[in-house]
């Protein structure tokens, strides 16, 4: 068996969802659609049924447009996300859609089991298979968040094209994809290929395409629209509501529903449901409709046997976590231990869902970390025990950014409904994952022994820094800008891992030479002008520049300046970096020096200056900005740096 | 344009020269004691050139390289200076297909599936 050889083509589909103020998506697509006139390739716009009332969908040939998120006053909520294109496979959406006045987009959970070790040999044989089932009226993109597939179909009549989804794909068994049944690891060939499937009905309304009517589309459905709208409006709503219609109080979010009880036509019901939306624009109090199509045929067409063999090794059980917590966290103040409690119990309750675990794996280290500061805030005494308290707190503050990133990315597809500092969520997780790689390969060089999660207790997250960070927790950030530069930006986390291997093998503690370890003390309060002597700092640029950029002096110090330079704080503290990169690029030369200080007496002034030159060649072409920045440390031009009057 | 040293000025290049020096035993102390040949081979494993020129090439073309990568890192420090990254625009293809082939390398190395 050989997989189909399958590769990314060099656009990708930007997937904009976006639910606005009622009856307003019509101007929202009119408005916005200029933020990509530069383009060659044009935004193609479909209203929705369901929780969005707008789908845009453009090619896009650079990362830089996943940035172009619509601003306009009548848009409500947006979620986005970037589907790569397979060669040969995707289409772009606008030619391929042409002439269809209906979409449905399934986005596709594939079986985590079927993720993991075959990884793309799985996906691409499932591919194949969609491909082979559905031929031209199917449309395959690759995904980065939940979904790893998306899945278009085109077509005119819905419950035609959703009973592929619930007869066909849904149905989809191991079996069914040509891998050696020892991938599947003991789970039945009957099982599902898919753990999750959700379906969005759009439609190429006429008022958005000139080219289209309501005619064009054809057979029938039994619809539902829920509205959310304030006490008082019911009689409002019912005096407009479609013909053929009856409406009822519902009780939750919604506060009515109208509906059917005999199939539409869903022509009828394209028209009537933007009458009816036309008819309530502007009506303060009706906030937000929501569209559910529900099957034509009654009940489910068969029953089908479930199977359950879930689970995943777990290096702390959650029995045993919920007596150490219990116990530990009895001195904690009381919202604060509830806050914890609640996170932990959070945090186990995605973890050991099919559907999101992988994604949450990688932050189980966490528990080390939480387990070790109870155990010291068990016997510190006040004044210790409130600064373990605050760096507790701080932990837990970034754990709760990390699991909102992974659970956007998983539990909601695009339906997350709260505003969070980083905007990227629809699809973050896959890239989550990839960025996972550097630090599991470097602490797992390092600390050969147990697991990654016994050596590094942290993890990873997207946003949370304006540059690379080593956190409390040793949680490493890459800055949002990083996300989709990983040629250019990603080896900066590095200086961060030997930052954290710093901490995690108490460096300081573990000399044995008394005479160095005093030494090292005092070099710590030494201050030479400017040239503040940071030993954290000039051990992570060492142990970067020795181990993981393995001594590459060429490719490190051009690297470190381009990246430094970008930084206000490197121009307003020049010397102290200046010094650090000359120790670093030192270090490579001891032996000579060393010889040079026991052989021939002190290190000489010419000495340095000629490391100074060497080092100084290496950046300068790669560089330009750095003659600048050296200009800016000569003592008469103190203080004027160029970002920082 | 060559920036020496020299050109700091006399109380710079005496403070940095002095600031190095305060630093000497602790770099030397690094070098000596604390560099272990054993792990720098840990995280600079063989990475033979044959097959590290095919995975970049792979990369290159759009495919996710799903064989054995021997140092991430090292990959990602390769396409850095294949393409010169920090004065290129990298194809959308190249990104795609090395954050897909790091996200393949993170799942085969972290499996926590039982059945």
């Amino acid at each position: 068996m050989n997989p189909p050889l399958y590769r990314i083509d060099n656009n990708a589909m930007l997937v904009f969802f976006l639910r606005t103020k009622v009856g307003k998506e019509f101007e929202v697509a009119d408005k916005i659609r200029s933020r990509f006139a530069s383009i060659q390739s044009q935004p193609i716009y479909f209203t929705c049924f369901g929780r969005y009332d707008l789908l845009e969908l453009v090619m896009v040939n650079s990362h830089t447009l996943r940035h172009r998120v619509p601003i306009n006053e009548d848009i409500i909520e947006t979620s986005s996300s970037l589907f790569y294109s397979w060669q040969g496979i995707s289409k772009p959406v606008d030619k391929w859609a042409v002439g269809s006045p209906l979409l449905v987009a399934v986005f596709l959970n594939v079986h985590p089991i079927l993720i993991e070790n075959p990884r793309f040999e799985a996906e691409t044989q499932i591919i194949h298979l969609l491909q082979q089932r559905f031929g031209e009226d199917a449309n395959i993109f690759l995904g980065m968040g939940h979904s790893e597939i998306l899945l278009l179909f085109k077509g005119r009549n819905c419950d035609d094209l959703l009973r592929k989804v619930t007869d066909q794909i849904r149905k989809l068994k191991f079996g069914d994809i040509d891998i050696p049944p020892e991938s599947f690891r003991g789970c039945p060939s009957e099982t599902a290929i898919f753990i999750c499937t959700t379906s969005y009905p759009v439609l190429a309304h006429p008022t958005l395409r000139g080219d289209q009517s309501y005619e064009k589309l054809e057979g029938y459905i039994v619809p539902e629209i829920l509205i959310d709208c304030a006490p008082g409006l019911e009689d409002y709503i019912v005096e407009k509501s479609p013909q053929h219609s009856r409406v009822r109080n519902v009780y939750g979010k919604y506060d009515l529903v109208i509906e059917w009880v005999e199939p539409v036509k869903t022509s009828t019901f394209a028209k009537e449901l933007t009458d009816f939306r036309n008819s309530i624009v502007g009506k303060i109090g009706i906030n937000s409709t929501c569209t559910m199509f529900k099957s034509l045929n009654t009940g489910l067409p068969e029953k089908a046997p479930h199977t359950t063999f879930w689970g995943m090794t777990f290096p702390i059980s959650s029995s045993y976590l919920a007596k150490e917590f219990s116990e530990l966290s009895a001195r904690l103040d009381p919202v604060e231990r509830g806050q914890l409690l609640d996170f932990l119990g959070r945090f186990d309750a995605y973890y050991y869902r099919p559907e999101s675990q992988s994604f949450f794996g990688d932050m189980v280290g966490l528990k080390h970390t939480v387990l070790t500061v109870l155990e010291q805030i068990q016997g510190a005494n006040p004044e210790d025990r409130q600064l373990w308290q605050t760096y507790l707190s701080q932990v837990m503050d970034l754990a709760n950014h990390a699991v909102y990133q992974r659970y956007a990315g998983i539990e909601t597809h695009f339906e997350f409904d709260q505003h969070v500092p980083f905007p990227f969520l629809c699809d973050i997780n896959g890239y989550t994952s990839a960025a996972n790689s550097i630090p599991l390969f470097l602490f797992k060089s390092f600390f050969p022994e147990g697991t990654l999660n016994d050596s590094w207790p942290g993890f990873i997250l997207f946003g949370q820094s304006y540059s690379y960070q080593w956190l409390p927790g040793h949680i490493l950030s890459f800055q949002a800008g990083a996300l989709f530069r990983p040629i250019q930006d990603w080896w900066g986390i590095t200086h961060e891992i030997a930052h954290s291997i710093y901490w995690l093998t108490e460096f300081l503690e573990t000399i044995e030479d008394p005479e160095i370890s005093d030494y090292i003390t005092k070099m710590g309060n030494i201050t030479e002008q400017d040239f503040l002597i940071d030993i954290a700092e000039i051990f992570a640029n060492w142990f970067d520049y020795k181990y993981f950029f393995a001594g590459n002096a060429q490719l490190y110090f051009p690297i470190i300046w381009r990246s430094w330079l970008r930084w206000e704080r490197v121009w307003a503290h020049a010397p102290q970096y200046l010094l650090r990169s000359l120790a670093t690029f030192w270090s490579g030369y001891l032996g000579e020096s060393y010889n040079a200080q026991y052989t021939s007496g002190p290190i000489t002034a010419e000495f340095m200056e000629n490391k100074f030159d060497q080092m100084n060649r290496l950046i300068l072409g790669a560089v330009p900005d750095y003659a600048r920045f050296i200009e800016t440390i000569r003592p008469d031009q103190k203080k004027k740096y160029p970002y920082c009057n | 344009m060559l920036v020496s040293l020299k050109r700091l000025g006399r109380t710079r290049k005496k403070s940095i020269l002095t600031a190095i020096k305060h630093m000497e035993n602790f770099l030397t102390y690094l070098e000596n004691r604390y560099f272990n040949p054993e792990i720098f081979k840990r995280i600079n494993p063989d990475y033979p050139k044959e097959i590290l020129s095919r995975q970049l090439s792979q990369i290159q073309k759009g495919e996710i390289v799903t064989d054995r990568i021997p140092n991430p890192l090292k990959l990602l420090h390769e396409l850095y200076i294949a393409y010169n990254a920090a004065n290129n625009r990298i194809p959308l293809q190249v990104t795609a297909a090395t954050i897909l082939t790091l996200w393949h390398y993170y799942v085969s190395n972290t499996s926590r599936w039982r059945t």
